[in-house]
């Protein structure tokens, strides 16, 4: 009786679903034991460290590049949360202001806009020939003052403040919300009780924020600790580096294979860990993306003050948070459309690069859509059991854990790991096409499926006795129940994935070659080669074309989420009775 | 003597006629008055508008003969009560209630017996320390009442008048018969020990009674 439901339901047709996603989840934990047991193969000719510390002190460059990681992490982390929860409260009680609806949706871009064209805005603000140097030079040249110059941007403030211009606007996303669903009573409290800005920050705002500033804070580290491209454009060389850069470093120019499978050992460790501090706390898991949610204020009563300095002061935190999300994004958009566009266009290999990155991105979102619904149904077949068997306890804590594993491995480990896995069996170049693609799949379904599956589950839930009652088949249910619930969440998906497809620099760094390239990989070799304008040009068109596929993406699930209506039918039917 | 004189309000950006609420109504001192009507029909709004959350589209509304409408909420002689989400959940008992006496927390000697004396006349004394969480739903209300209660006993910063109006929209309504009966007879003796004016909002007919209550019935356009 207990597992009534659930037999009722698999009679209906639904029994390849869960099958198939447990398919899945046993093709990820396979892929995962297959790489490391070669990863531990290929270490241990090579007299593989047995201990932590061993690993650890085995190369100079090891400890070397865990101890910049961990301090350019740190540094990343406190400036963004810096930044972040000031401008969280300001966002809050300053809601209505105009221009505040842009601000918010600009606090969306961090998911949406490839690193690799952050990078070349922070350049082309901070950089030798940014907007910055250029006011500097023209001031000098107009006054007889000395030559003023800022220094070479690259390096630790240039990773740092890369960093923040995309965890920031993260931990917004986060903060901002928790402010603004404070109950509507509690403001009229501090209004009737008088309370001061700073009263209100110590009892209302920093207390609703509060649990989440360290989660919040080992999610970006997490970020900033692993991450790659962003380094790899503005660490300016080897004193500023992680784990990742290390990697390809190693496979792409010293061809040191052994190192590369050392730090990819340690680099499984550290995501091997951080993924257990993510499962076992009960507030990590709410850092992990969730069906997006509109933020709207719950009361005009949200400030009790009416201080011009507070306003004044609300007013400079704005503007700052303007220059730091879009002075670059502007800065990069004058350079590039002023500078080497049409040179950018009239090149052959940039129409191949585009052809391959919008091939791999909307292959991409189309498989990762499709498979994050299998799992997130997998999950849903799987919360039906009542009593569930072991085995069946075991499928539940597999599918969560196997699809998170994912989204803690950067995905140049990934690409070590099929490097090892594959070198013996073919040619790697030859195939770096679907390397690439797998990696991205597989990097996409983590975050697709904590989207996904929360609402999904919720929506099923909800219509489960209506669609047995009236006996619902799959097609059916599919179209006029799921469907206008969960298609606009599939297509943020989709966007979201191939956006992030688009702009990935991670395994293309190992696999590129002069055959295949990407467009992120040609706007690195052209900043590279100091081609800045180039660059710039290129960044501003792989922004374009990102912004096009998320928004191709959002268009799709307005589609799919337009609720199927019989009514004409039935009304022509009716004439033709008549 | 509380007098709302021809207050009008609308939530409407562009009001018209139809969308505005009106009330005049005069409530005497240190006396409870319950105020009923239908849902939607304003009551809670007239007491946000004499609580300061609210600004009236015109009319006045005085308190001993000064109008009040001029003032910041926390300036005015008004303590509120709302059915829900009248305390903060982080803080415990001491500093929620404290809180009413300044929200920059001072803790002299004068505000700790004050503080004392409003738990022990609500009859929820030794419960400084604990959570907000741990407390059933009739021991957060008087929580919230012993807050209004320091709030009435001291004078406000620029004047000596002191914070005698209470208003109560619905917090009882969410309890059950019993403890709805004991809060509504704590409120009584508030009202008697400390010469309190209270407005109360209710649906239930049967408080007005339990009050010894005036009662003014909201109407449509009334």
């Amino acid at each position: 009786m207990a597992n009534h439901s659930y037999i009722y339901h698999y009679a209906h047709g639904f029994r390849f679903l869960p099958l198939s996603g447990l398919v899945i989840v046993g093709a990820l934990c396979g892929g995962f034991v297959l790489a490391l047991t070669a990863l531990l193969q290929a270490a241990a000719p090579l007299d593989a460290p047995q201990s932590f510390y061993e690993l650890l002190t085995s190369d100079a460059r090891i400890g070397y590049a865990l101890q910049s990681a961990l301090f350019q992490a740190a540094l990343s982390t406190i400036g963004s949360v810096i930044v972040a929860v000031p401008l969280s409260v300001v966002m809050a009680r300053r809601y209505h202001w105009f221009g505040m609806t842009f601000l918010r949706l600009m606090t969306g871009l961090a998911f949406v806009i490839p690193t690799t064209v952050a990078a070349s805005g922070l350049l082309a603000v901070w950089g030798r020939q940014g907007v910055i140097n250029s006011i500097l030079m023209a001031i000098s040249d107009m006054t007889p003052l000395p030559l003023l110059e800022l220094p070479s941007f690259f390096g630790l403030k240039a990773v740092v403040l890369a960093h923040i211009f995309f965890n920031a606007p993260l931990m917004i996303r986060i903060f901002l919300p928790r402010i603004l669903s404070v109950p509507e009573n509690h403001w009229r409290l501090a209004r009737m009780t008088g309370m001061t800005p700073r009263d209100q920050f110590r009892y209302i705002e920093w207390p609703a924020i509060k649990a989440m500033i360290i989660p919040m804070m080992v999610l970006v580290f997490l970020f900033c600790f692993s991450s790659f491209s962003l380094v790899l454009m503005l660490g300016g060389g080897p004193a500023v580096t992680t784990l990742e850069v290390e990697i390809y470093a190693a496979i792409r120019i010293a061809y040191n294979f052994h190192l590369a499978v050392l730090l990819t050992m340690m680099q499984i460790a550290v995501a091997v860990i951080m993924l257990l501090i993510m499962l076992c706390h009960p507030l990590m898991r709410q850092t992990m993306p969730q069906a997006v949610t509109s933020i709207k204020p719950s009361s005009i009563h949200i400030l009790s003050s009416r201080s011009k300095l507070l306003k004044i002061l609300d007013i400079i935190c704005v503007l700052f948070l303007f220059s730091l999300l879009i002075l670059p994004i502007l800065a990069l958009f004058f350079k590039g459309l002023t500078g080497d566009l049409f040179i950018v266009l009239a090149e052959p290999v940039f129409w191949q690069a585009l052809q391959n990155s919008l091939t791999i991105a909307l292959t991409t979102a189309c498989c990762v859509s499709f498979l994050a619904m299998m799992l997130a149904e997998t999950r849903y077949q799987l919360g039906l059991i009542n009593s569930p068997t072991r085995w069946q306890i075991v499928a539940r804590l597999l599918l969560e854990s196997s699809v998170m594993i994912t989204l803690v491995i950067p995905s140049i480990v990934m690409g070590t790991t099929m490097f090892i896995l594959l070198r013996s069996y073919a040619d790697i170049f030859a195939i770096a096409p679907y390397l690439v693609l797998t990696a991205n799949i597989l990097m996409g379904l983590p975050v697709s499926y904590r989207m996904l599956s929360g609402k999904w589950v919720l929506a099923r839930q909800q219509d489960q006795h209506l669609r047995l009652a009236y006996g619902m088949n799959r097609r059916t249910s599919l179209r006029f129940l799921i469907m206008p619930v969960m298609g606009r969440d599939i297509g943020l998906i989709f966007g979201m994935v191939a956006a992030m497809s688009m702009g990935d620099l991670g395994v293309i760094a190992l696999f590129s070659s002069s055959d295949f390239k990407t467009l992120p990989w040609l706007l690195y070799e052209q900043a590279g080669r100091y081609r800045t304008d180039e660059a710039s040009a290129t960044a501003v068109l792989l922004m374009g074309v990102t912004i096009m596929v998320f928004i191709l993406g959002s268009l799709t699930g307005r589609l799919l989420s337009r609720a199927p209506s019989m009514a004409a039918t039935h009304v022509i039917s009716h004439h033709k009775a008549g | 003597m509380l007098e709302i004189k021809e207050v009008t309000f609308s939530y409407a950006p562009a009001p018209k006629a139809s969308d505005t609420l009106c009330f005049d109504l005069t409530v005497n001192a240190q006396s409870i008055t319950v105020i009923e009507g239908a849902s939607g029909i304003g009551k809670s709004t007239l007491l946000h508008l004499i609580a300061g959350f609210l600004t009236p589209l015109s009319g006045d509304i005085l308190w001993q003969g000064q109008s009040i409408c001029g003032l910041l909420p926390a300036e005015r002689p008004v303590s509120i009560l709302f059915q829900n989400d009248n305390l903060f959940p982080h803080l415990d008992v001491w500093t929620n209630i404290a809180i009413g006496l300044a929200a920059n927390i001072r803790n002299s000697t004068d505000s700790r017996n004050m503080i004392e004396q409003s738990l022990s006349d609500l009859g929820i004394q030794g419960m400084n320390k604990r959570p907000i969480d741990t407390l059933s739903g009739g021991q957060q209300q008087r929580v919230a009442l012993a807050r209004a209660l320091v709030r009435s006993r001291i004078s406000l910063s620029d004047q000596s008048a002191k914070r005698s109006i209470l208003l109560l929209d619905e917090p009882f309504s969410a309890l059950d018969p019993e403890i709805k009966a004991e809060c509504l007879d704590q409120v009584k003796q508030m009202v008697a020990r400390d010469g309190l004016t209270a407005l109360m909002v209710t649906h239930d007919p049967a408080d007005a009674k339990n009050l010894d209550a005036v009662v003014f019935s909201l109407k449509p356009n009334s």
